[in-house]
């Protein structure tokens, strides 16, 4: 997909995690309700952040590129 | 001082990291499948494995067992980072852990448990930790005893999230209810030899003497056999930084479909060259023999070695197709399913010469070159001609993490 998408994250000084909240994409907002997994990739010299989160029963794996900053959406999975 | 040895395994590791990854497949049988169109399952999650599909089902046949599976791509980059983390939280706890595959290690914690309240508060504190920092749907079996040998065997005893305390006056219970192939290191072969010997159940084997199985198996194996009679183990737990060195470097691949275009076949031959030769070259190795092995509609391997050692995948994959060229004259018709190379024979470039003229001097210049853009930019930006329009095969950590350099790299990042 790779679409851009506007994403409120949410860091907990204690825990040291960063975990998306609220995810805009076309114009709608998505509330997360659970983190499935976040890892890292790396493209070449860019290290990627991923997220997997549960909005609802939609999957969303939203891409955060550490060199720009650009929040990506990546792929959703409907639960069926 | 009796040794503390834990093994540690993660509970159907591919399956639960998918369904770690995605919560809305939790509880529902899924197996994980290659990417590339073939068609078996390469892991199943615990609720699969309940209706009968294990590794290695063909997707049509775990279909028919459990209509309502859900079929998911293998991400071995999700898996590695996975594994990465967990190897990071376990050296937190201990120098010396020995990582066996992608998804078990061992820890020799000897000398830190106390530090933890004893060996049961180092494992709750172990299952917390891999709970906040990798998930809460990833859990772990974990066998604890005097040697590896015995830990192995107690991780696998009770599944999932399972805990297994093995002391040497409890191996007899435990022997008496083991199969001899629950024994890392007993396969199929081996048990059907000791069957040939009167030798069902490890408790049999635990009254053997050490001359019979000598004189079946040879000195190496009969004592191997005599020590996991007894219990015995006196390997010690391999620190995971060491360097490991490369005696080789090789790469296989299975196709998505049977190949009957011979252009495609070889250039994914010289793209498995290509990868090997990076290997190398990040590695700072260079190698003077190639090797291949194509399988298929035919069988075709050879190998060659040279005076000259090289880091070049052009180089690496003409030396090796000289040889299949030499015994069949051209690549042999039918279709290719599987192929293989591997470079050997390999030296330092640091030991070797620089190369003397000009036209040498640019080609290891350029190579270079392309290698930093690569690294930069993502494998695959710059490739040669002869590959154009054909797939890129992304090199992907396997289960036994066996790329040194992946290995370097990690141990170094503690």
């Amino acid at each position: 997909m790779h679409e851009r998408v506007s994403v409120i994250t949410v860091y907990d000084h204690l825990k040291g995690t960063t975990v998306p909240w609220r995810v805009k994409w076309k114009g709608r907002v998505y509330q997360v309700s659970q983190l499935g997994l976040h890892h890292t990739r790396e493209d070449g010299s860019t290290l990627h952040h991923i997220f997997s989160v549960v909005t609802g029963s939609l999957l969303l794996r939203l891409d955060l590129n550490t060199k720009t900053l650009v929040w990506t959406l990546e792929e959703t999975t409907e639960n069926n | 001082m009796q040794r503390i040895i834990l093994h540690i395994d993660f509970d159907s590791f591919f399956a639960s990291v998918e369904q770690q990854y995605n919560p809305l497949l939790r509880g529902r049988p899924i197996g994980v499948t290659a990417t590339n169109g073939r068609t078996c399952i390469i892991a199943s999650s615990r609720e699969a494995k309940a209706k009968g599909v294990k590794t290695a089902t063909r997707t049509v046949d775990a279909l028919r067992m459990c209509p309502d599976i859900k079929l998911v791509g293998a991400d071995f980059w999700k898996y590695w980072e996975v594994s990465k983390k967990f190897v990071k939280i376990c050296s937190d706890f201990s120098p010396y852990i020995e990582v066996f595959s992608i998804d078990e290690l061992f820890i020799d914690a000897t000398a830190c448990a106390h530090l933890y309240g004893g060996v049961e508060g180092l494992i709750a504190q172990l299952r917390r930790r891999i709970k906040d920092e990798i998930g809460e749907y990833i859990t772990v079996s974990i066998g604890v005893a005097h040697n590896k040998l015995l830990a192995k065997l107690g991780s696998g005893l009770k599944k999932p999230n399972g805990l297994t305390i093995i002391s040497p006056v409890t191996v007899e219970g435990v022997y008496g209810i083991c199969k001899l192939t629950d024994i890392c290191g007993i396969g199929m072969r081996i048990e059907a030899r000791l069957n040939g010997m009167g030798i069902y159940t490890l408790l049999q084997l635990r009254k053997t003497s050490q001359a019979k199985l000598k004189g079946e198996f040879g000195m190496v194996e009969g004592k191997f056999l005599y020590d996991v009679g007894q219990g015995e183990d006196a390997n010690p737990v391999m620190a995971f930084s060491r360097d490991l060195g490369v005696k080789s470097v090789g790469r296989q691949y299975c196709l998505p479909h049977n190949e009957h275009d011979q252009r495609v076949a070889l250039q994914n031959v010289y793209e498995l060259f290509e990868e090997v030769a990076f290997k190398l070259r990040r590695l700072g190795k260079k190698a003077r023999s190639s090797g291949v092995w194509i399988a298929g509609g035919y069988n075709a391997h050879g190998h060659v070695t040279q005076e000259r050692f090289t880091d070049s995948g052009p180089e690496l994959f003409d030396l090796a197709m000289q040889s299949i060229y030499r015994q069949h004259g051209e690549l042999p018709v039918g279709y290719v399913r599987r192929i293989g190379v591997w470079a050997g024979y390999l030296e330092d470039a640091k030991h070797l010469p620089s190369p003397l003229f000009l036209k040498e001097q640019r080609q290891v210049m350029l190579q270079k070159t392309v290698d930093q853009l690569n690294e930069r930019f993502g494998s695959h930006t710059l490739r040669n001609g002869f590959l154009l329009n054909s797939a890129d095969l992304t090199t992907a950590p396997n289960g036994w993490m066996a790329d040194r350099y992946e290995r370097r790299k990690l141990a170094e990042s503690f």
